[in-house]
């Protein structure tokens, strides 16, 4: 299973941003969430988050292959992180294509959707899908140079 | 909670950065934004200082509410105005003041001057002055872009070209075009050599009650997508166009008119063809920006009030050529109502032949869109007689001996609604604080809704009307939210948000305190009940067979004062 974003139906408005940071950190923090909606340019806008699915391009530069430490794993669809096993050293968020780990700035380690659903459910334009199985990428970017 | 805590104070002159703590205090009496904002100003301020001067504070603060997932993403600025001479303040929402929170400040204060063009650089703690000698010069997108790229994921606020030539209606942009435009707040950030501000933060916001919010939240999205908001979602500000001009208010020629018959080619439902995305505010999902594409451009807007100062004001009846003067403004750092408005102003001179062809270099006239252009780039760099017009509508029209032509109140020009058909914004205009503005008191809505009220009841409902707005623009909510936001909601969401138990009624109060210590700020920059007053023009002149009397304003005026507790030269007790 895995999410993606709708650009041509987002707005813009990082309610999803502001609610997954909302879930997973207990504050409204837009920066710290596992998805994110960013308006680039004055006509550029991308979405990041992880394409948790055996797609072909995760599988070749997965977080799970690079990491050193094999602290990264695959339960129940989901990616999962063994924080005592993991040293922080980012290589994980170097390999990552959709920009969708990052190192968390208090916990030094990385963080990644667990696919709470908790943005598709509350994007009220209807913009954040759910796929199961192997679906073609939507569009990444939208737009280009002003 | 929800309150960052803190408030950046920098000196440019010593280059000393404090963050201050909040005063709670100050929360409970002036709430947040406009009310911090003016307290602030009116605390700091030496009277009588040229708003270009070192002295004039620029102040920038957020709305209360900033930073949630709700349409309230507000900043405003003030200053003392070099558009009126009076009490200056913007408003804008986006991403700026909810990334300013996250940076940890409920806002910042700027005192005096930098000696050379920098930009000021914030991430959480870390804030710094840094050079912008490659920015100085630059349009406010090319701005963005570069800063952007410079510091990826951080939100920016700059002015442009017209902002670091001082006009005095240069505007604040942000967010790739939100602006807080009004009162020539660019120019004081120019005159402090200040191009941009840089926020990146990385500290969240924490709310009193998170299980409370949640079922606020439902309410709220469900209005998002109600009838109260549908206008807004489907078209923008431009929605209104039709109908003003059907009530024979949309000002139009320089307000010699109150109504123009290609209304349905600039209204926003024919805007919609244009529309290649739509866009919002942090935690909005009404999305009233446009983003569209015209002749392979994209620009977001134009606005309501930009389809009336360029397209009825100026006679352009091309949605397109609309946005292109939109986004020339945008680019250039104008406040596009005013620029507008002004242009109107001066194309009405020409007409007239009290301004040459020679004096400008070309030919202005009505329609005209590359004349026009050519007119608002002598403006933003001040050359040749754009000198004149860039200090305002104001100092124009005395040097050109047309006062009875030219169409403001306290120098600033008014949004599109025309005061001799719609009374309570009339009155409104006169009496706000920062001139003719639609925004500090939205009297077309009761002039719209019950144009048949009694004076009295006319201005009874016009200060609750100001007193509400003001509470908007403390909180920081989206005024387009007003169909379902109003002081008892405010109060709920107070208690909720904020831990904070008070009442509709003691919040109203809070706002009346608010408006008159924005009065008394005036005052002692020495406004007078004559600055008060509405265009002769409006007294004198017919726009679809109506002109006010000025007899019954003025006692509409005075009986307004004594309704505020003013004395009756309007001044407070
Ligand atoms: S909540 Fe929906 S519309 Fe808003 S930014 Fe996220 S995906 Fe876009
Ligand atoms: S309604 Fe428009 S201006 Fe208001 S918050 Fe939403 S997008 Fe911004």
């Amino acid at each position: 299973m895995h999410i993606e974003v709708d650009l041509t139906k987002c707005v813009d408005c990082k309610n999803c941003m502001l609610l997954c940071s909302f879930f997973n950190e207990k504050d409204f923090i837009p920066s710290l969430a596992r998805i994110k909606v960013l308006r680039k340019g004055y006509n550029t806008f991308s979405w990041h988050v992880c394409q948790q699915h055996e797609k072909e391009l995760c599988r070749q530069s997965s977080c799970i292959k690079s990491c050193p430490k094999g602290a990264i794993m695959k339960r129940g669809g989901r990616i999962v992180i063994d924080y005592e096993l993991c040293d922080g050293c980012g290589k994980c968020v170097e390999v990552c294509k959709y920009d969708a780990i990052f190192i968390h700035p208090k916990l030094k380690k990385p963080v990644v959707c667990i696919l709470c659903l908790n943005c598709v459910k509350n994007c009220k334009r209807g913009a954040i899908k759910i796929f199961e199985g192997n679906v073609e990428v939507t569009e990444k970017v939208l737009g280009g140079k002003r | 909670m929800s309150y960052a805590g803190k408030i950046l104070k920098i000196d440019l002159g010593n280059k000393v950065i404090k963050p201050i703590p909040l005063d709670e205090r100050l929360c409970k009496q002036y709430i947040g934004g406009e009310g911090f904002g003016v307290k602030i100003l009116y605390d700091i301020s030496e009277p009588n200082i040229h708003p270009l001067s070192s002295k004039n504070p620029f102040i920038l603060m957020c709305g209360t509410f900033a930073g949630l997932p709700i349409p309230a993403s507000l900043y405003g600025v003030f200053a003392k105005s070099p558009q009126t001479q009076f009490l200056g303040e913007a408003f804008a929402k986006g991403m700026f003041a909810p990334e300013l929170k996250y940076a940890g400040y409920d806002g910042i204060v700027i005192l005096n001057k930098a000696r050379d063009p920098c930009y000021i650089f914030i991430e959480d703690d870390e804030v710094s002055i840094r050079s912008a000698r490659e920015l100085w010069g630059k349009d406010t997108l090319t701005t963005i872009e570069t800063l952007m790229e410079l510091h990826p994921r951080a939100e920016i606020l700059c002015i442009g070209p017209a902002g670091e030539n001082c006009v005095g209606f240069a505007s604040i942009e942000n967010d790739f075009g939100r602006h807080a435009g009004r009162t020539g707040l660019g120019a004081v950030l120019g005159s402090k050599n200040v191009k941009a501000i840089v926020v990146r933060g990385s500290k969240g916001i924490k709310v009193n009650d998170p299980s409370a919010l949640w079922k606020e939240l439902e309410h709220i999205w469900e209005e998002e997508f109600s009838e109260k908001t549908e206008k807004y979602r489907l078209y923008g500000t431009p929605g209104g166009v039709k109908g003003i001009n059907e009530m024979r208010s949309l000002p139009a020629r320089n307000w010699h008119s109150s109504y123009v018959e290609f209304a349905e080619k600039i209204s926003g439902e024919a805007m919609r063809s244009l529309v290649k995305k739509e866009l919002a505010c942090l935690g909005c999902f009404v999305a009233c920006r446009k983003l569209l594409k015209v002749n392979g451009d994209f620009v977001e807007g134009p606005e309501y009030e930009t389809i009336y100062s360029f397209g009825t004001n100026c006679l352009i009846d091309d949605l397109e050529e609309i946005a292109r003067l939109h986004l020339r403004c945008d680019l250039l750092g104008l406040d596009a109502i005013s620029a507008g408005a002004i242009t109107a102003f001066a194309i009405d001179l020409f007409e007239r032949g009290r301004l040459s062809e020679q004096q400008l270099g070309f030919n202005l006239s009505y329609g005209d869109v590359e004349a026009i252009e050519e007119f608002l780039e002598l403006i933003a760099y001040r050359k040749g007689v754009g000198e004149i017009f860039a200090r305002g509508i104001k100092y124009a029209a005395e040097k050109f001996g047309a006062e009875q032509l030219a169409v403001h109140v306290k120098g600033l020009e008014p949004a599109g609604y025309e005061a001799r058909h719609m009374k309570a914004m009339g009155l409104g205009y006169a009496i706000s604080r920062r001139g003719a503005c639609h925004l500090r008191s939205g009297g077309y809505e009761i002039d719209a809704k019950f144009p048949n009220l009694k004076t009295q009841e006319r201005i009874k409902a016009l200060i609750l009307k100001e007193n509400q707005y003001v509470l908007y623009d403390s909180f920081g909510v989206c005024k387009f939210m007003r169909g379902f936001i109003d002081e008892h909601y405010l109060a709920q969401l107070s208690r909720v948000i904020l831990g904070w138990n008070t009442t509709p009624e003691k919040l109203l109060e809070l706002a009346s305190n608010i408006i008159t210590l924005a009065r008394k700020y005036n005052v002692r920059e020495g406004l007078t009940m004559q600055d008060d007053m509405l265009p002769e023009r409006l007294f004198k002149e017919k726009v679809n067979g109506k002109r006010l009397s000025k007899a019954a304003f003025i006692k509409e005026l005075k009986l307004y004062y004594r309704m505020r507790g003013w004395s009756p030269e309007g001044v407070p007790r």
